[in-house]
């Protein structure tokens, strides 16, 4: 049996294993609620820029040049709002979405001992790999279902054309999953240090706010490199129309996951179980 | 048997430089299903096993017994891929036990503190765990459906694992030991925990399957180790201080131990008995040990001629067993 084939395994096992879980289902309301929430939010406010005859797709613009830049602004004018919403809310909640998700992919079967189960049957690199690539499955899917129930209530209310909300909908979520990648790799990379869940969600959350810092601090310090630790910094990138600034982003995230995989792996090879 | 030299008995001397398998296998490692050479494993200032070497024969039943802090859990894990010897070589089957690829299928694992995963169902976590080990899905299904069958677990099969009883558990985690077709099966505390009829069904289970995988359990059941055994090794502060078969650690065909109660006790008749090397009696217990000489005469024999002369001497006997018992055995070696 070849490593893809036991990563294979384990996926197939964590999903059904996630659906099943009591915190699968506690995640998955509060993405629903949330993805509710946002959609009647931005529909109502969208139903008034309609209702008061005022132009959305240049508010939308002006609001997509102070968050990104004019080029990606451009792009963007004229995707539903609801959409434009989706995305910059699953960006920016991504970090703590992960975190919550995987913080005890490992942690938790190392403090019962249950990954010894797995270690006599299969390679500890693929169980590795297999944990993180579980994680960003599930949050794949559960950001893709958030978005789907947004989009849906958007069409619904009658403040988002079918085709564009989907079509845009769906290229933004295949662009945002590079971050999603790079955020699993973090949250199963500290998840495999602790033996205890709640520490490794601590080792999450502090390893997100230290990131997040040092976004801070390269943006008002105006040191452009430390920003690029901060794996949300590069979905200016990932969004602009420009394919180099694509191919940047998108090595930036794949770097940062690499790194992470890889050091998580090694380290899960040599550690006493 | 081989007592305290033992571990010098096996294997260079600690940091001799070892080969790796599968390259060492000479005769002696084809035979053994199980090696250890002058390993130790340290945690941080603590040395739990210390320069530990030791051969288990392919297709035995073998017992790693000690005290509590002797280094058999430790050994144990060591053994199952679970942890690195610090120095010295472990080879599993002729390999390395991390050596996932070639030991797939072949190497089962009853874990003495893993908690079962608890939001799988009985069901999937077989099947998942049968798959791993390169089963097809059908072969799996119907491979741990067996195994369940076999700790009579058949009306498990949907329950999630968080369900179960501690006794449930233990016979799941046995089940998912002896999935496929294993050669070595190891086996950490198999009966802690269970109450005496599912001990005893357990016992069962492992002695139906001796002679078909290489057992290796850790115990603190001496009884248990005893009657299911053919060998065994002695641990104590991470030391080998003595391993053999269970009747040359138990001496069961050296001595014979006979338990009189008061009356007639014929101790000079019993010594003029023609195997008897020495005879020892403790007034106070009414213990009466025959050491003989097993060239002579086979234990069966020392009993019966034995008992034939207390008999007729009217005494009354209360008890007889070959040797001292394995407990016992442990007791005097450990000092416990």
């Amino acid at each position: 049996m070849n490593p893809m084939q036991e990563v294979g395994h384990l996926v197939g096992r964590e999903l059904r294993r996630s659906v099943r879980s009591a915190k699968g289902l506690v995640l998955f309301i509060l993405c629903a609620m949330g993805a509710a929430g946002t959609a009647m939010l931005i529909s109502a406010s969208e139903k008034a820029l309609k209702d008061g005859h005022l132009d959305a797709s240049g508010a939308q613009k002006q609001f997509l040049e102070g968050v990104y830049d004019a080029a990606v602004a451009g792009r963007l004018a004229n995707v539903p709002g609801i959409v434009i919403w989706m995305l910059i809310g699953t960006v920016a909640l991504a970090p703590g979405f992960v975190a919550l998700l995987g913080f005890d992919a490992v942690s938790a079967e190392l403090q019962f001992r249950s990954v010894r189960y797995w270690t006599v049957r299969m390679r500890r690199g693929s169980y590795f790999v297999g944990k993180v690539v579980s994680v960003f499955v599930l949050a794949g899917a559960a950001t893709l279902i958030a978005q789907v129930l947004g989009w849906g209530i958007a069409i619904g209310r009658g403040v988002a054309p079918f085709g564009d909300t989907v079509g845009w909908g769906l290229v933004l979520w295949v662009t945002i999953l590079p971050i999603l990648l790079a955020w699993c790799a973090l949250s199963v990379f500290l998840s495999s240090l602790v033996r205890t869940p709640i520490l490794a969600l601590l080792f999450n959350f502090g390893a997100n706010f230290l990131l997040w810092m040092c976004w801070l601090v390269g943006k008002l310090a105006t040191q452009p490199w430390i920003r690029w630790v901060y794996p949300n910094h590069v979905d200016a990138y990932l969004l602009s129309p420009s394919s180099e600034n694509v191919a940047l982003g998108l090595v930036a995230n794949l770097v940062f996951a690499a790194v992470f995989t890889i050091a998580g792996t090694f380290i899960f090879q040599q550690r006493d179980l | 048997m081989n007592e305290t030299q033992a571990s010098d008995a096996i294997g260079p001397a600690p940091g001799a430089s070892i080969p790796r398998s599968p390259e060492n296998s000479g005769p002696e490692s084809r035979d053994s299903a199980v090696q250890l050479r002058a390993v130790t494993k340290r945690f941080d200032l603590k040395v739990a096993v210390n320069a530990v070497s030791l051969r288990i024969p392919r297709g035995s039943c073998f017992g790693l017994i000690g005290p509590n802090g002797a280094g058999k859990t430790t050994t144990f894990s060591m053994l199952a891929g679970y942890i690195r010897p610090t120095e010295g070589t472990v080879d599993v089957l002729g390999h390395n036990p991390q050596a996932i690829e070639q030991l797939r299928g072949c190497v089962g694992v009853l874990p003495q503190d893993a908690i079962l995963p608890p939001n799988d169902t009985v069901g999937d976590f077989l099947v998942h765990m049968a798959r791993l080990q390169q089963m097809p899905k059908e072969k799996a299904i119907e491979h741990a459906r067996a195994g369940l069958a076999e700790v009579e677990g058949n009306d498990w099969w949907t329950l999630k694992c968080s369900a179960l009883s501690h006794g449930m558990a233990k016979r799941v985690g046995i089940a998912q030991a002896f999935l496929g077709t294993p050669e070595l099966v190891l086996l950490d505390e198999p009966t802690a925990g269970l109450d005496p009829k599912i001990a005893y069904e357990v016992r069962q289970l492992i002695r139906a399957r001796k002679g078909r995988y290489t057992l290796v359990i850790s115990s603190h059941n001496m009884h248990e180790l005893e009657e299911l055994c053919d060998g065994a090794a002695i641990l104590d502060l991470g030391r080998l201080v003595a391993h053999g078969s269970m009747s040359e650690l138990t001496a069961s065909s050296q001595e014979v131990h006979i338990m009189v109660a008061p009356g007639p006790r014929p101790i000079d008749a019993i010594r003029a008995l023609p195997f008897a090397k020495r005879v020892e009696f403790d007034e106070g217990s009414g213990e009466l040990i025959v050491f003989f000489d097993p060239a002579q005469a086979d234990a069966e024999r020392v009993i019966g001629e034995s008992l034939w002369v207390l008999l007729n001497a009217q005494a009354r006997i209360s008890g007889v067993s070959k040797g001292k018992g394995l407990e016992q055995r442990v007791m005097e070696l450990t000092g416990s």
